[in-house]
């Protein structure tokens, strides 16, 4: 079974999140900081993460840079979901190794259409 | 003449040349006279005495003749001719004794007189001598006595004769020398009146001409407006009163000017203050772009000062190519013209930050002449600031309504799709109706955010060449399924052989879209819909136009549309966020261009709007 790190701190939106992924047959495991998300990544390696940029602590950039740092973890695709949507910040996201940008808010076809394309 | 008047002055010359050319004429006329009695002379003198020896000649020849006669024929008949004679010869004597003229004439004719007596008394002894001794005794006694008589006497006539033939020809002479003398004389005075009258001529005229042209020196100097001028009087004739008529208008001129100037210092001066009381920053140019005003709140904001700047060229005493460019361009626009009329700039006054908005436009006089430039410096820092507090939190809540959202509307397709579980028909018709409005929500926020970064120009433009055609190709696409739906009829009219124009693909596109789009959501239900598109090219703009036979826009509102949350009144909510056309407005003016409306209610509405030619 494939595995999805969910890294988001708003527990509402991990409500629907979770229960449309296990649904479509996945996986998955939440993290609400981005410290965990680093330590969990490395330890369970999944085939995707959906990750937030804002987040206490460590933001979604620096967790990303982290994982792209690591050859364990460098491979897995990272999407990034996040209310910010300024180019900039999506530039900054594609530069730090993300490969695709879901700007909130979403609906679960937009996730549906991630799950397709990546796993 | 100093105190005469001029009417004097003329009449005196006139009467002085009329006085000398008199002198003149009678100086001729004694001459004439003199010249007319010297010849009655000659014929008093010498003509009648010439005459008259010329006749005693004649006479005393004929008496010698009867002598001889008397010695061979008849008596009586020669002594009848001798007697006759003597009469005759006696008569001119006298005549001549009459007319003594010449020097001598008078011993001449004593000596005649004598010899004639003489001789008349030698003939009676010569009668008694042939009478008494016979013709041989008279012959000798004529031979010997009475001949040489004869000759002496008729010798004195000859010189009586050539004394008058002299004297005539002395009196002629002096006739010559009478005419000749008048002549000269005539001619001399003629020329001294020709001169004099000339110099007289001469003198009026300056005399008379003087006054006048300093008269018309000065009138010249009033009319370019120097009302100071004064004429010295002097004298009492009409040019002296002229001048005092003269410097009376002047003196009343220039105080009715220094009343008037001072009634125009006085406005002037409270439109000074008026303009220099008001807030907003005021900057006036002329037609060469020197500084004709420039106004205390224009000073502090450019840190000029006015009189240090008036009449020098705008970019001397600020250094703004930008607005000067807009001046330039301004000068000499028409106020119905389209153009650029505003600039908003960052000055920094007394270590602040100040925000001002130039309204820059022509001064246009009455006749439609463009006579100068001017810039209203309205200072917008505080609308900035509100402006920017308002985007703050209008890009703060939207941004944060994205969280919440993003649970609502996934959480709702969950339920929808059923993933929890089954739903009823009641049930499922509730969550669609929270879908749509979280869908309406999600849109909202989206323009919201679009319409704060276009303000506050956090969105760059990707201005390339771009065809228009194939911009609006682009925008209809997603249109095509409604509009078969709503069997709306898209006209598109635009050539293909069109200019480029500047202009970001997308945005333009977007705006396209959201014309077309609100032009569908208000289409009448009742007939059908039609829609057409345009695009025109003009001197460096295109004018786009999206037509529509929908309701229309009531004037009060064709003007609010351009402004946020704005949608006309009246009808039902057609789904819009009301941000549309805000935003249309933003991307066509930060392109350069104008975005506008013409409506009619019923009738339906027309959009326009302007792009630079590429």
């Amino acid at each position: 079974m494939k595995k999805i790190l969910v890294v988001e701190d708003e527990k509402n939106i991990i409500l629907s999140l979770e229960m449309f992924i296990k649904k479509k047959g996945f996986e998955v495991h939440v993290v609400k900081n981005g410290v965990d998300a680093v330590k969990l990544a490395q330890e369970i390696i999944p085939d995707l993460i959906l990750l937030d940029i804002v987040l206490p602590g460590m933001n979604g950039y620096l967790v990303c840079e982290a994982l792209k740092d690591e050859d364990e973890t460098k491979e897995i695709p990272i999407v990034f979901i996040s209310a910010k949507s300024q180019e900039e910040d999506i530039k900054k996201a594609y530069d730090c190794g993300g490969v695709d940008y879901v700007i909130k808010p979403f609906n679960h076809s937009e996730i549906q259409e991630i799950l397709n394309k990546y796993l | 003449m100093k105190n005469r008047s001029v009417k004097f002055k003329i009449l005196s010359v006139l009467i002085l040349i009329f006085i000398l050319l008199s002198a003149n004429s009678i100086w001729s006329i004694i001459n004439f006279n003199r010249l007319s009695d010297s010849i009655e002379n000659i014929m008093q003198s010498n003509y009648r005495s010439i005459e008259a020896a010329q006749s005693m000649t004649v006479a005393i020849e004929r008496q010698d003749s009867a002598e001889l006669a008397q010695m061979f024929s008849d008596k009586d008949t020669t002594s009848n001719s001798f007697r006759e004679n003597e009469v005759e010869f006696l008569r001119n004597l006298s005549r001549a004794e009459d007319n003594i003229t010449e020097e001598g004439e008078e011993e001449i004719l004593k000596r005649i007189n004598s010899l004639y007596i003489d001789y008349v008394d030698k003939y009676s002894v010569l009668v008694e001598i042939q009478n008494s001794e016979g013709s041989n005794a008279a012959k000798e006694y004529y031979y010997n006595e009475i001949l040489p008589l004869f000759e002496e006497t008729k010798e004195e006539t000859r010189k009586l004769l050539a004394l008058n033939q002299q004297g005539m020809i002395t009196r002629k002479d002096r006739a010559h020398d009478i005419s000749t003398s008048a002549t000269f004389s005539t001619m001399l005075i003629s020329l001294l009146t020709i001169i004099i009258g000339v110099v007289l001529s001469i003198y009026l005229t300056k005399k008379i001409v003087k006054p006048i042209r300093n008269l018309i020196d000065k009138i010249k100097k009033i009319a370019e407006g120097d009302y100071k001028q004064q004429l010295d009087i002097s004298g009492n004739d009409e040019i002296a009163r002229l001048a005092k008529e003269f410097n009376t208008m002047t003196q009343k001129l220039r105080s009715y000017e220094l009343l008037n100037i001072k009634k125009l210092m006085e406005e002037k001066q409270k439109a000074d203050a008026i303009v220099e009381s008001i807030s907003d920053g005021i900057i006036v140019t002329n037609d060469e772009h020197k500084l004709l005003l420039v106004n205390r709140a224009a000073e502090k904001a450019f840190n000029i000062r006015e009189r240090e700047a008036l009449n020098k060229h705008f970019l001397e005493v600020i250094n703004r190519e930008d607005i000067f460019k807009i001046i330039e361009k301004t000068k000499d626009k028409k106020p119905t013209d389209e153009y650029k009329k505003y600039l908003d700039i960052s000055l920094s006054v007394e270590d602040k930050t100040e925000h001002y908005r130039l309204n820059i436009r022509p001064i246009t006089t009455k006749e439609g002449e463009n006579i100068g430039v001017v810039t209203l410096m309205q200072n917008i820092t505080k609308l900035k600031e509100v402006d920017q507090i308002k985007s703050d939190f209008v890009s703060t809540v939207s941004h944060e309504f994205r969280t919440p959202l993003t649970s609502i509307i996934m959480g709702v397709g969950l339920l929808l799709d059923e993933v929890p579980g089954p739903i009823n028909e009641e049930q499922k018709e509730l969550v669609e109706a929270i879908e749509e409005d979280s869908e309406r929500l999600k849109k909202l926020v989206s323009d919201l955010l679009d319409l704060s970064r276009m303000e506050s120009g956090k969105i760059k433009m990707d201005i390339e060449r771009n065809n228009i055609r194939d911009i609006l190709n682009n925008a209809v696409k997603p249109f095509k399924r409604q509009l078969e739906e709503k069997d709306v009829d898209l006209e598109i009219k635009i050539r293909d052989n069109l200019s480029n124009v500047k202009a970001d693909f997308n945005k333009i596109s977007w705006v396209f879209t959201n014309l077309i789009g609100n032009a569908l959501r208000y289409l009448p239900d009742e007939k059908e819909g039609k829609i057409i598109i345009d695009a025109k090219e003009t001197a460096n703009k295109m004018l786009v136009s999206v037509a529509d036979n929908g309701k229309g826009i009531s004037e009060e509102y064709q003007q609010k549309i351009f402004e946020k949350f704005i949608q006309a009144k009246d009808n039902d909510n057609k789904g819009g966020t009301g941000l549309g056309l805000a935003i249309s407005k933003e991307i066509i003016n930060a392109h350069g261009g104008e975005i506008w409306v013409n409506s009619k209610i019923g009738e339906g509405s027309t959009f326009y709007f302007t792009l630079n030619l590429g």
